[in-house]
């Protein structure tokens, strides 16, 4: 397969011979190491938040106009986050990832500090679920999301400096640690986001180095917490709807599978090539609920069909691809866990988003990586993009 | 990197590349093979189908008297999926709330009511003032979202009269539903609950009205697809007298509360009144079974279902201290007949010529039965009685006589059953008169007149005594407890014992006998009509509902000429037990009988059944009241009241309870 790097070229690219000298960091910003910055991952990540201001304009407009409010408000604001988003990527380009790999506790004790202050009466709360701060300009700051890029950098770093020792007890630790913030999201409540959580921290074990055995324990474990959770009533009851009524869809009452119909009809509606842009009936019509945040997805596959929506998926396998690829060839294993860890951030949501609005997942409140609207969760995704962009690019040095 | 995780991170890749295979084979099947399925459900999306209830059929009473119409009432509602700003939307709100005179936060709650479907209006405000829908025609602009639709209630023309009979209507349930549903039944449709309401649902439902329209994305109406046009209920016309009913429950009431100030003399503790708790009237036409009158005490007013019942008020209904006013005692209520129960024990006897009407038999207040006594109340000795007499003083020994002769006869059956069927036979037939003729007139099974939850009583013999044992874990109490023993007849002749009967079905036997022994279900309605306007236009008969007929108790011309002599003398005679509550009423004379059941714990029932006229009779009514003392006490006088009203003495004086009771 031809996308798999061959090793050749990296030491071929060398020059000089022998190791490479690993684990030393830059301490000033060489503008030659841009030579390596990966095209690939930069361009697609643009086109996908491109093609998400779009569908946040499609899918807004009309009840923006209805209101009388401008009909850019939401793409103005997710514009705001894109650019910050690009600012935070140039950051992390530019400094080099391996100062982080010391930072992992000062990321852990922040990214708690943070979750804990959020359900403090600091927090806002919307929903019923208090997830947020509301900062001076009318701009709302999620710290789940930011705790995502926190978790990885924090574990990536804990895994690393314990690579090999991934005995019974440091795995114990390490979940004992990981249950802390996730737990603090759920309380939030936001079950989707644990669920994230959990699946980066599971995958960055499984890399770090945990034995078979003890990764199909804890994905048992994993398992029954779920299930546990959602009959012992930990959730609300709508929570439990949404997951059961995936399940079983024969016995639902009409409101909770009301938004995965309207959005498989939507989707469904574009046909092959879409109704066009801004003429999705259904996104215009406002028939498709969340259409701007979680259901972003259905905006595109019904205007632009099963054309825009696949080449919507293939820009996120790219993606995916690239920081796949950087994990393979990084210099050191602090980058690859760091890599590994964004991966599974992606997949899983990517998945699970774009799986829910055509039905194949439950829903949850998972937010589609660049597209939809949401300022936290845009910039955690560039952020991300970002330290996997600066890792590939130092992959030489 | 370390050992194996070059590996691991393969494997990752691998399910990446399933993952996304996943998504992009579940996206060709959405978009590309099923696209005309999904083309369909997004037009569904912009077509709506909307419901409207037809006008529910009246119930008129048998002269054409509305029991129950319907009025038109004004409702104001809210679209709540109209888009608007929160800055309209709270101003709606709180031109609202100053509009209908309450809080905000109150207009919130009610289009936050979960029960509206969240595609139809929810309604804010029920049987608003001409001026409140006038003002918001007039001012549309100001209230966005905001509509007023004309429906119709429930009204009751004359009154809460005849609740526990008529029942009400209120919002489906989920049980309903679910057994409903194929008949086109909707969530927040109204249906029938109880009563009559209830049993000619079908008939007073109609049709309702369907209409299919195209909406564009704002939700309005583009154009009208289809529509089914409504067809309004039918009427039903009741047996039912309103005039009679009303003489009924007023009676019941006054008998009951005069109940109340009588003490009993038979607390050995202290001085506590009669408490009179629950009562029943039964009136019925002899002939065929109609029901004149049905009267339930407590009772309730259906005026509170009509626009929707709080479940406060609900809740209110159903507490143990309202006494449960929704239970219709008339079909519902159980109770020990006592000493009205003996006219059928004289039928019983006389059919099976156990007994000779015109022996004497010399009452001396108590009699043996077994190593037991058992007395008259208060012991009193009658002297010398026959039959006829014997009902009339109401004499208890002279029917435990009776009975403890029946029982002589289920002993022979016993000793013989296994050595000579044929005889035992006979023994057994006549051992077990008093149940077989009780079964005939009626007893032991619901009457089947229709109403919702109708009990069916019970007549006890060996085989239910045996039954209602056999899970006693004292293995003595439970082999005695299978023998059917003298005292169970004695108790049985008397109306006692595990004898429990309705007011209806005690109603309906004394119509079989009082017609001379045709026993007719009862009848709660003679037609169903096309819907009126209450204009007294005629209106077309759709369907008639004739008396139905059970069968002949096989009861003889001679049996009843004695039972009826001694059921006059009751009323007529000095000595008769009901002698004070029917002196100088004028009018027919009334044959009845008193009765005063014993139940453990609780004070005695009060209860009288009257025939008038003794010949050719028109009507029967009988009065229960629980824990309301002496038949001839509190139930006489309230049939007297009753047969006063139907003479035409609307204004008859208020029941008088008897204080110083005959003994019975």
């Amino acid at each position: 397969m031809s996308f798999l790097p061959q090793t050749r070229s990296r030491w071929e690219r060398r020059g000089s011979g022998g190791e490479p000298r690993l684990g030393v960091p830059r301490s000033r910003f060489d503008v030659s190491v841009l030579r390596d910055l990966d095209l690939w991952l930069v361009g697609a990540t643009l086109a996908i938040a491109t093609l998400g201001l779009l569908m946040i304009y499609s899918s807004t407009r009309e009840r923006l106009r209805l209101e009388g409010v401008d009909e850019l408000y939401f793409v103005k604001r997710e514009g705001v986050a894109i650019l910050v988003g690009l600012a935070v990527m140039a950051l992390l380009v530019a400094v080099d990832y391996r100062k982080l790999r010391d930072s992992s506790v000062f990321a852990y004790v922040a990214t708690v500090v943070a979750l804990l202050v959020v359900l403090s009466p600091l927090g806002e709360s919307a929903r019923g679920s208090q997830g947020w701060f509301q900062l001076p300009g009318g701009f709302q700051l999620q710290p789940s999301e930011l705790a995502k890029f926190g978790i990885i950098v924090a574990l990536a770093g804990y895994a690393n400096a314990h690579r090999g020792e991934m005995d019974p007890w440091r795995l114990t630790v390490t979940i004992g640690l990981a249950i802390v913030p996730i737990g603090l999201v759920m309380v939030q409540p936001d079950f989707g986001t644990a669920m994230v959580l959990g699946l980066i921290v599971i995958t960055l074990l499984a890399v770090a180095g945990a034995s078979l055995k003890h990764l199909l324990v804890l994905a048992l474990l994993a398992v029954s917490f779920v299930v546990a959770v959602v009959n012992v009533g930990v959730l609300q009851k709508y929570q439990v709807d949404r997951l059961t009524s995936f399940v079983s869809p024969g016995s639902d009452t009409r409101n909770t599978t009301y938004n995965t119909d309207q959005s498989k009809n939507a989707i469904g509606n574009g046909g092959v090539t879409g109704r066009g842009f801004g003429n999705g009936s259904q996104t215009a019509g406002g028939f498709v609920p969340e259409q701007h945040t979680d259901f972003i997805f259905t905006a595109v596959g019904e205007e632009f069909g099963f054309l825009g929506g696949a080449t919507l998926l293939a820009l996120f396998a790219i993606v995916v691809w690239r920081t796949w690829r950087a994990a393979l060839l990084s210099r050191d294993f602090f980058g690859t866990l760091v890599c590994v860890g964004v991966l599974a951030l992606f997949v899983f949501q990517v998945f699970e988003n774009i799986g829910m609005t055509m039905g194949i997942m439950p829903v949850t409140g998972i937010p589609l990586p660049f597209m939809s609207y949401g300022g936290s969760s845009t910039i955690t995704a560039f952020a991300c993009v970002g330290l996997v962009a600066g890792v590939s690019m130092r992959r030489f040095r | 990197m370390i050992e194996g995780a070059r590996v691991r991170l393969t494997v990752i890749g691998v399910v990446v590349m399933f993952l996304f295979s996943a998504l992009f084979a579940r996206l060709w099947f959405l978009q590309v093979a099923s696209e005309s399925n999904y083309a369909a459900a997004a037009a569904s999306n912009r077509i709506r189908t909307v419901y409207e209830p037809a006008l529910r059929g009246r119930i008129l009473d048998r002269n054409g008297k509305p029991i129950v119409e319907n009025e038109p009432v004004d409702v104001i509602t809210f679209d709540r999926n109209k888009a608007m700003s929160r800055g309209v939307h709270k101003l709606v709100v709180a031109r609202l709330a100053q509009l209908l005179g309450v809080t905000p936060k109150e207009i919130e709650h009610r289009m936050d009511d979960p029960r509206a479907s969240s595609f139809a209006p929810v309604p804010i405000a029920t049987g608003i003032p001409p001026e409140v829908r006038t003002y918001v025609e007039e001012h549309e602009p100001d209230f966005p979202g905001v509509q007023v639709i004309r429906t119709a209630e429930r009204a009751y023309p004359n009154g809460p009269v005849a609740a526990n009979l008529i029942g009400y209507v209120s919002e489906i349930n989920s049980e309903e539903l679910r057994a409903y549903k194929h008949q086109g039944y909707r969530q927040g449709d109204l249906i029938g609950k109880d009563g009559i309401e209830q049993t000619f649902e079908n008939v007073l439902r109609g049709t309702p009205r369907k209409l299919k329209v195209e909406v564009d994305s704002r939700g309005r109406v583009v154009r009208t697809i289809e529509e089914r046009k409504p067809v309004a209920g039918k009427d039903v016309k009741l047996t039912l007298d309103l005039d009679v009913q009303r003489m009924a429950e007023q009676s019941l009431a006054q008998g009951m509360d005069g109940a109340r100030h009588v003490q009993d003399e038979t607390d050995k503790q202290g001085f506590s009144s009669y408490r009179a708790g629950a009562g029943a009237v039964v009136a019925l036409d002899p002939n065929d079974g109609s029901v004149i009158a049905m009267a339930s005490n407590p009772t309730y007013d259906p005026r509170q279902f009509a626009g929707g019942i709080t479940p406060e008020e609900f809740q209110q209904l159903n507490r143990p201290e309202s006494n449960f006013p929704l239970v219709n005692r008339a079909v519902q209520g159980l109770y020990a007949p006592g000493s009205t129960f003996k006219l059928f024990t004289a039928i019983a006897a006389l059919q099976s010529g156990q007994l000779d009407p015109n022996a004497g038999y010399y009452d001396r207040g108590c009699i043996d039965i077994g190593d037991q006594q058992r007395c008259n109340a208060g012991k009193t000795p009658h002297g010398t009685v026959n039959l006829p007499s014997a009902l009339t003083v109401s004499s208890d020994t002279y029917f435990y006589n009776v009975g403890r002769d029946m029982w002589q006869h289920y002993n022979t059956y016993l000793k013989e059953k296994d050595t000579n069927k044929d005889a035992a036979d006979a023994e057994i037939a006549k051992g077990y008169a008093i149940q077989n003729t009780a079964k005939a007139f009626g007893f032991d099974r619901p009457t089947g007149v229709g109403l919702p939850d109708e009990a069916g009583g019970r007549v006890p013999d060996q085989l239910w005594k045996q039954r209602f044992n056999e899970n006693d874990s004292d293995p003595r109490q439970k082999r005695e407890g299978s023998l059917w023993l003298p005292g169970d007849n004695v108790s049985l002749a008397v109306g006692q014992g595990d004898l429990l009967v309705t007011p209806l079905q005690l109603a309906s036997g004394y119509a079989a006998f009082a017609n001379g022994g045709t026993l007719f279900t009862p009848r709660l309605a003679s037609a169903v009509l096309e819907p009126g306007t209450g204009l007294d236009q005629p209106q077309p008969v759709v369907r008639d509902l004739p008396p139905q007929p059970v069968g002949p108790t096989g009861l003889t011309p001679e049996t009843r000429r004695v039972i009826i002599d001694g059921l006059i003398g009751a009323t007529t005679d000095p000595s008769g037990t009901a002698y004070a509550a029917f002196r100088g009423i004028g009018g027919p004379t009334v044959a009845g009988k008193t009765g005063t059941a014993e139940g453990s714990g609780k004070q005695d029932t009060s209860l009288f059944v009257g025939i008038s006229p003794p010949d050719q009779p028109q009507y029967v009514v009988m009065a229960v009241v629980e824990e309301g003392g002496f038949g001839a006490s509190v139930a006489a006088p309230i049939v007297s009241r009753i047969f006063q009203g139907i003479d035409g003495n609307a204004n008859a004086a208020s029941v008088q309870v008897q204080p110083a009771p005959i003994q019975d």
